[in-house]
């Protein structure tokens, strides 16, 4: 965790700054993860969850028969405060653009597959562009209602797709012009946590990136096309290290912020043939950092940090409730529980 | 007779309380962005919030007193001033200077210690006590700013 420049000296963020205190109650801590865990069963877990006090976003929230849609609307409501408190929409816009991509994913991947996009299930309406635009633009390839960017996006990935049609070439380019469009959206915005959360990210998507590719086996040009620009990482290192066996790959990030969490990560993969460990330790690694967010009362970092907590929370109460439906062991779903941010 | 030195007597009295109040409005100010966002989620709180946004809006009523002490000291609301000369002027001035300067800045530092204080009332309002402990220490330094001000207005020889 470190202090930037810019913090805790912008005014302009205190109105912003003491609504999220007053919503950081709403976020899950340690004690109440683990009532959770232990609780005997899924209704158990649901009502631990209830009574914590979700009322903001429903009564009915967190019912037996439909919780997974308390879940989706829980997200909807916070995007929704935080568009409604960010001083500037870039704030809003630069994590918002993760459920555009996502959206444009999910259209994309199924227009290959040759299917018509009727609903809107898998959709998320968070982003910056109206889902139904999105669905216009890929379905019927009417780009007016979409953003050039989206757009010059759109058309490069299915320049790509048609050379090589593999579904991962969709992940893989619509995240590197996701990530473009967000950094060219900071650019003399005076955000310097922001730009580098942004650029920890890059960084923790290109390590995935690179252990993906070699468990694939795929090749250097493969990696080298992949690999997101604007991280602290330097790309040529990260091609690089595909030839060596990944057990050796934690000491080629000696000395970086992510040797730990490399070295747990691949210690656990060569055990349990799971990425799931260094997805959790990554969640962790950007949760760790935008906790400063706790401790800033005049500047953007409390409002980044809510929005990480809140998608990691989310994250966890689906994880809990899903493993409490699956019968799991406490011992195994604190396994795969990611810290809490309060 | 409004003399030279009068006019810088007005000056001082001016500084302080156009200074101080400055900082007042803007750390209060800041306070009530905080508080706003605070009672958007929990109005319940309104009690707590508004006690820490009044925090920072003491310097203003110190450069006011500090002020009228000028005023009342040269006979302006008696009628008569007396007429100073240029250097009892001067004295009176500079008498001014510490409760408009650290009144401007501490009431800016205290505005957001306040809004740091309201964040705490957010999470933990059962700490209510400790969250106003902590923007009242700043007041510390105004109170003696005006302390400053009095003893210096005091000692001048009219």
């Amino acid at each position: 965790m470190e202090f930037t420049e810019t913090s805790n000296t912008e005014t302009t963020y205190a109105y912003s700054v003491g609504r999220i205190r007053e919503l950081e109650n709403t976020l899950l801590n340690k004690v109440l993860l683990d009532k959770m865990i232990e609780a005997p069963d899924l209704v158990s877990s649901l009502n631990i969850l209830r009574e914590r006090g979700f009322e903001s976003y429903g009564s009915e929230a967190y019912r037996l028969e439909d919780w997974e849609n308390s879940l989706d609307q829980e997200l909807l409501q916070t995007y929704k405060i935080i568009k409604d408190l960010s001083p500037y929409p870039f704030l809003y816009e630069v994590f918002a653009l993760n459920y555009d991509f996502h959206n444009l994913k999910v259209l994309i991947k199924a227009k290959y597959r040759g299917k018509k996009y009727n609903t809107t299930t898998a959709l998320v309406e968070i982003g910056t562009v109206k889902v139904k635009n999105l669905i216009m633009a890929i379905e019927e390839e009417k780009f007016v209602e979409i953003p050039v960017p989206f757009e010059v996006a759109v058309k490069k990935l299915m320049s790509e797709y048609n050379k090589f049609p593999d579904p991962e070439i969709i992940d893989l380019l619509l995240d590197k012009e996701k990530y473009i469009i967000i950094l060219s959206l900071l650019k003399d915005k005076r955000a310097p946590f922001l730009e580098k959360f942004i650029r920890v990210d890059i960084d923790l998507n290109n390590i995935l990136i690179a252990i993906r590719t070699k468990i694939r086996g795929e090749d250097k040009n493969f990696l080298r096309k992949a690999l997101i620009e604007g991280g602290n990482l330097n790309l040529k290192n990260l091609t690089e290290i595909l030839d060596s066996p990944l057990s050796s790959w934690n000491t080629r990030f000696a000395k970086t912020d992510y040797e730990k969490m490399v070295e747990l990560g691949l210690k656990s993969y060569e055990e349990f043939h799971s990425l799931l460990e260094i997805e959790r330790l990554m969640d962790n690694f950007r949760l760790d950092y935008v906790k400063i967010g706790k401790f800033i009362t005049l500047g953007m970092e409390p409002l980044i940090g809510f929005i990480i907590a809140k998608e990691i929370d989310l994250k966890n109460i689906r994880l809990i409730l899903r493993s409490k439906l699956d019968k799991l062991s406490p011992t195994k779903i604190k396994e795969r529980i990611r810290e809490a941010y309060v | 007779m409004i003399t030279e030195g009068v006019v810088m007597a007005f000056l001082g009295s001016a500084i302080a309380i156009g200074l101080a109040g400055s900082g007042s409005g803007i750390g209060v100010g800041i306070a009530g962005m905080a508080g706003a966002g605070v009672m958007t989620e929990d109005p319940g709180k309104f009690g707590q919030v508004l006690l820490l946004q009044a925090l920072p809006g003491t310097q203003g009523i110190y450069g006011l007193l500090a002020g009228f002490w000028v005023l009342m000291k040269i006979g302006i609301f008696a009628g008569s001033p007396v007429a100073l000369t240029l250097d009892q002027g001067w004295q009176i001035f500079f008498a001014c200077l510490p409760i408009g300067i650290v009144g401007f800045f501490s009431a800016i530092y205290q505005g957001k210690a306040s809004a740091a204080a309201i964040g705490l009332i957010a999470r933990r309002p059962e700490e209510t006590g400790k969250a106003i402990v902590m923007p009242a220490m700043v007041e510390t330094y105004a109170v003696l700013s005006l302390l400053a001000t009095i003893l210096l207005l005091n000692g001048i020889q009219l």
